[in-house]
């Protein structure tokens, strides 16, 4: 698959799931890996790029083992940004699903 | 890659021209999800096998920060298409501009040159016909003629140098019409460049 086209869904669901609760890296990298099929290490990028766009606030928080874990929290910010993005995404979905039935 | 080790090592020369703060953030990322891995029983080899080859990774960090780079240039060049769609949003609106633009452009310019040419020849008439009431009549003439002569030149002139201030305040009018103008224009452009691609937000 085109790999911008890939990236632009892996931010909407790394946006996605840091709404429904707070994530640290490894825990949302598996939660993905699960569904999808990527190289694990590119979501870290992805992760980092959202907050230095203000969409991820970071802070530490202790592990029960290890050391302190880095966790990604959505701003209002990145609350909007996913709203809109999760919309383009549908429309986009609505209208290759109705070319792809055309083609039927 | 079988070990953490050769895998931090070899990610880190792929990413070495990364200013040193972001490079050592990015480092400690991927050495926090080894770790957590190590923690859910994973086996170092297994980690590196899915983060994927650090050459892959390490080019992606590269690709998302140069396009971060981009992104917050100077605004003239925010985004990469930025130029190459204004160039486009004239060519596309080239055929309206000839008409919007340089018709409104030709009026005013007609209208302006036509309206100064009042004045001038007011101004040109009252002293080439002084000079011929003077040139006509010789040499001696008697003070009330002088006198209406001189008063009717200096009317006219008068009328001349009132319908130049009058087409001085029309060009300044005419030159501030085409100023907004050409603001409207370029606004116009700018407001069309803003919605972002589907998806991927508006980055590269």
């Amino acid at each position: 698959m085109n790999s911008q086209f890939k990236k632009g869904i892996m931010e909407l669901c790394v946006l996605t799931l840091v709404k429904s609760r707070d994530y640290y890296g490894y825990e949302l990298v598996e939660e993905i890996s699960k569904k999808v099929d990527i190289a694990e290490g590119t979501v870290y990028p992805i992760l980092r790029r959202l907050t230095q766009d203000g969409y991820f606030e970071t802070y530490l928080q202790e592990s029960s083992s290890g050391p302190p874990r880095k966790y990604y929290r959505i701003s209002k910010l990145g609350k909007s940004a996913q709203s809109q993005q999760l919309e383009e995404w549908k429309d986009f979905n609505k209208n290759i699903n109705s070319l792809l039935k055309a083609g039927d | 890659m079988k070990t953490k080790n050769e895998y931090m090592q070899e990610l880190a020369r792929h990413i070495r021209s990364l200013p040193e703060s972001d490079r050592r953030e990015l480092l400690s990322d991927y050495e926090s999800h080894f770790e957590a891995g190590l923690e859910n029983g994973k086996t170092e080899a297994q980690i590196c096998q899915s983060l994927g080859s650090p050459k892959t990774v390490g080019q992606e960090i590269m690709m998302t920060t140069w396009a971060k780079q981009i992104e917050t240039a100077p605004s003239g060049l925010r985004s990469p298409g930025t130029l190459a769609h204004i160039m486009m949003m004239i060519m596309i609106l080239a055929p309206l501009n000839f008409f919007m633009l340089l018709c409104p452009f030709l009026i005013l310019f007609v209208l302006v040159v036509s309206g100064w040419t009042i004045p001038l020849t007011i101004g040109g008439a009252a002293i080439a016909a002084f000079g011929f009431f003077v040139q006509r009549t010789g040499a001696p003439i008697d003070l009330l003629n002088g006198l209406s002569l001189l008063c009717m030149f200096l009317g006219t002139l008068g009328i001349a140098a009132l319908s130049a201030l009058l087409m001085w305040l029309v060009t300044l009018g005419a030159f501030r019409i085409l100023i907004s103008f050409f603001k409207w224009n370029i606004d116009f452009i700018n407001s069309r460049r803003a919605p972002a691609p589907a998806l991927n937000g508006g980055r590269a």
